[in-house]
């Protein structure tokens, strides 16, 4: 279609909104599509990691002597292998990038900070040899006291984790050492005079547990570095091209002398973005001369790999009779682990954006305490703050005795609207959802005994960024698309049919693809939910590019100018009668053309994406509750989200269904177990409960559509939303189901009927 | 937001001249010293609401109105 159509404000199209076959389903349910740990090279060995039993330790030496003459061990590495790298000095941007942090948590130095820290590495001929020799390393540890808790490791007699860590963010500044990195603020308006214009004013606090992303596929990669000093990795990863600039950084080596290859991904959700064993392996390939395969085991993710922050969270809301937030404050406390970066910059930006507020205040805690290093997990930072946040404007609403949702509405962001951040919102569909809500069949179904309904609201705020694409027509024309972000979410489907819906040829001969780091252009991670927004661009522009080329090889078949081309319908058409009376050309016939015409017809596109806008949802959830046990189960549960547009549905639907089941996961049973040493206890699926396919009912979507008129056909990210609402609205449901209301998560059943019973005992006296 | 006002002294708002926001962080960076380390890899902008990262070139009209937002990172 014309450059100068505006793509979003048109309803139908002929692949963009339909349910398209997923290129990729075929190899993935035959099992032929491949994984981190599906590649076999030639000579390979089998990395295994030595892993830390201690929360806290100073490491005074490792000896790998014994085990490196064990036979069938090719190398070994510990931090020796390893330079030091400089330590990211004050002052301090809101995003945290210490090159020290990240060697040492890839491999421990001076400490050990957490059960399951990296301690050395070997490569072996098999597996079995390789778990020997691990048990044949010694390594002499001074064990330390822990603190594993983020309020705990705030007083002034905490064990203290790093002895060059001092608070940033307060004045005068410290001279002690401390646990807490840095103390975040966020202001808009007069708070005190919001409380004192507010006609009830609720404060709570709230906990909530460290949770793990839990995807299906571990950490795995293979390794093959060549002594020319050169290096290809192939891993599991949401960022071919950021996993390249960390390791190079790591290894010492230049970035253009690694080439990384994305394998499928079996779900990443934050959690892939860190790089964990993948310098080790090169590092051994680089010892050994042979390739290494790095699997991690279940254990090994849990105990090693980042979950989100645990959280200690206070709210106080103010509002006046008829439901009008005055003023919103929040002090969250999130736990970084074992070094310094909680999610606290979009918490604070993203806790109460769904919202037109006057007075706001929030202030954050960055807390080191002895576990391992959070990584990011869908709207990192953001979920914590919602639950206490959401939870107070539930109390609110029954308090004033006004409907949860029409208080939303009273209250609700709009066009024009600014929230903390001074970000003033373009058109968001957060009131046509609150309407939507209430409207739905599940918000006036009938309730029975023991039976409740929670509403919750949420916010986030999807990233743009560098993406690159590169279109080439093969010569029976069809499309070979080469983008540069590992599917997560489905966007191969959503490219081709973009690619499809601009071209104007069936979706069927669009053949998407997933570049390796020396075939594209830089392009930021898949996280964010940007993928089909940003990439999503860059994959427009590219076809728009080679379509002009199909215009200028027409225009010369014609001998018209480019401009009296038109491309409409998959052909080069005469743009006006008066052009002449040529017929179409087909892409296959230009394609066919294109060696005597100047060569491939290809199209590319390297850009920085940005016109991003808010991603808001509401979830309703109906619980029954059984009161002599605590089980809480899940009877229907509805999201509703402005996704701008679906691009493909199934998979929009998909994220919708996904995010909001990690969040019921987060908050019914999920949360790490540590016994009094700091070893955690329940490093599996048997004991870190998270939802599985008969614990949750159908979870309906209803997806609004407004458009975000920056991007060509109107898209919104949708993936991370959804783990916003679900917590606040289960606690909700509970509390309307049985009259008890929690305020730290999970709610897992001993928890409740603790809460129920205590009830029962305080109404009986 | 709170974080660019910890460099500026708690001033929260001033009128500069800036072609574009490369121009608009050099100013800034003259002007408050210890936000300049930061400026390019902390903070994304709002031009007159429209959200820009990593957007050096990005022009800036006579008049428009600028807010400094801290970058985040998405899972």
């Amino acid at each position: 279609m014309p450059d100068d159509v505006k793509s979003a404000e048109i309803k139908e199209f002929k692949y963009v909104g339909k349910r398209n076959v997923r290129p990729d389903g075929v190899d993935k349910v035959t099992g032929r599509a491949k994984y981190g740990a599906d590649l076999i090279l030639p000579g390979m060995l089998y990395g295994r990691v030595l892993r830390s039993p201690h929360a806290h330790a100073r490491i005074k030496s490792i000896d790998i002597s014994d085990a490196l003459k064990l036979a069938g061990v090719k190398a070994i590495v510990t931090r020796d292998d390893f330079k030091d790298l400089p330590k990211a000095q004050p002052p301090f941007g809101p995003m945290i990038h210490d090159a020290a942090d990240t060697t040492r948590n890839i491999i421990a130095r001076e400490k050990a900070l957490y059960d399951g820290h990296a301690v050395a590495a070997v490569a072996a001929t098999s597996e079995t040899i390789a778990k020997k020799a691990l048990k044949l390393i010694k390594v002499d540890y001074e064990v330390l006291p822990h603190v594993i808790d983020p309020v705990e490791a705030m007083k002034d007699d905490a064990p203290i984790l790093h002895e060059d860590q001092f608070t940033v963010g307060v004045e005068p500044k410290p001279t002690k050492p401390s646990n807490v990195f840095r103390v975040m603020k966020a202001e808009k308006g007069d708070l005190d005079k919001g409380f004192a214009e507010a006609d009830i004013v609720i404060e709570r606090d709230f906990k909530t547990a460290a949770v793990h992303q839990g995807y299906i596929e571990p950490h795995a990669c293979v390794a093959n570095a060549s002594e020319d000093g050169t290096a290809e990795l192939w891993c599991t990863t949401q960022g071919q091209f950021n996993f390249r600039a960390v390791c190079a950084a790591v290894l010492g080596m230049p970035v253009g002398k690694l080439k990384v290859v994305s394998s499928e991904i079996g779900g990443g959700f934050g959690g892939k973005l860190p790089v964990y064993g993948e310098p080790l392996a090169i590092r051994l390939s680089q010892k050994a001369h042979r390739p290494v395969k790095m699997v991690m085991t279940r254990d090994e993710v849990f105990r090693a790999t980042g979950p989100t922050s645990g959280s200690h969270v206070h709210i106080k809301i103010g509002a006046t009779k008829d439901g009008r937030i005055t003023a919103a404050e929040a002090v969250l406390k999130y736990q970084a682990g074992a070094f310094k970066g909680a999610g606290l910059a979009a918490a604070i930006g993203c806790m109460y954006s769904q919202y037109d507020l006057e007075n706001i205040r929030i202030v954050g805690y960055d807390i080191c305490v002895n576990r391992p290093k959070v990584a990011a997990y869908r709207a990192p930072g953001v979920p914590m703050a919602a639950f206490g946040a959401e939870g107070v404007i539930n109390e609110i609403a029954t308090k004033l005795g006004i409907d949860p949702v029409d208080l939303r509405l009273k209250n609700a962001a709009k066009q024009g609207s600014v929230n903390v951040s001074g970000i003033k919102y373009g058109p968001i569909g957060f009131i046509e959802m609150l309407e939507r809500v209430k409207a739905h069949p599940h918000y006036n179904a009938a309730l029975g005994k023991n039976q409740g309904r929670g509403f919750a609201a949420g916010y986030w705020m999807h990233a743009g960024g560098m993406s690159c694409a590169t279109l080439n027509v093969q010569d029976d024309g069809t499309v070979n698309l080469l983008e540069g972000n590992p599917d997560i979410g489905g966007s191969r489907a959503s490219m081709a049919a973009m690619v499809a819906e601009e071209l104007g040829i069936p979706y069927e001969k669009v053949r998407p693809m997933i570049a390796d780091t020396s075939s594209l252009g830089f392009t930021l991670f898949t996280a964010g939910s940007r993928v089909t927004y940003a990439t999503g661009m860059a994959v427009i522009e590219a076809t728009r590019n080679a379509i002009k080329v199909c215009c200028d090889r027409a225009a010369a078949i014609w001998g018209v100018t480019a401009e009296q081309v038109k491309w409409e319908e998959g052909h080069a058409k005469p743009a006006s009668a008066n052009v002449g009376d040529f017929a179409p050309i087909s892409l296959a016939e230009l394609a066919k053309k294109a060696p005597m015409m100047g060569g491939p017809i290809a199209g590319h596109a390297e850009i920085n994406a940005t016109g991003q806008g808010p991603a808001i949802g509401a979830h309703l959830v109906d619980v029954e509750t059984d009161p002599e046990t605590g089980f809480v189960k899940l009877l229907r549960y509805t999201v509703f989200q402005d996704v701008g547009r679906a691009i493909s549905p199934d998979y929009v639907e998909g994220q919708m269904q996904g995010g909001a089941v990690q969040g019921l996961g987060w908050a019914l049973n999920e949360e790490y177990i540590y016994n009094d040493k700091g070893q955690l206890q329940n490093a599996g699926f048997l004991d870190y409960r998270m939802p599985v396919a008969s614990d949750v009912p159908m979870i309906d979507t209803v997806m609004i559509e407004e458009p975000n008129p920056n991007h060509p056909y109107g898209v919104r990210g949708v993936g991370e939303t959804p783990i916003v609402p679900p917590q606040a609205a289960v606690i909700n449901a509970v509390e309307n189901s049985v009259g008890v209301r929690l305020s730290e998560l999970p709610m897992s059943p001993p928890k409740l009927l603790k809460a129920i019973e205590t009830a029962r005992a305080l109404a009986a006296e | 937001m709170g974080e660019a006002r910890r460099f500026t002294g708690d001033v929260a708002e001033l009128d500069l001249e800036a072609g574009n926001v490369m121009q608009l962080f050099r100013k800034l960076g003259e002007r408050f010293p210890e936000l300049k380390p930061i400026l390019e890899d902390g903070f994304a902008v709002a031009i007159d609401g429209e959200m820009y990262e990593d957007s050096l070139l990005q022009p800036i009209k006579p008049g428009a109105e600028v807010i400094l937002i801290p970058k985040i990172a998405g899972g």
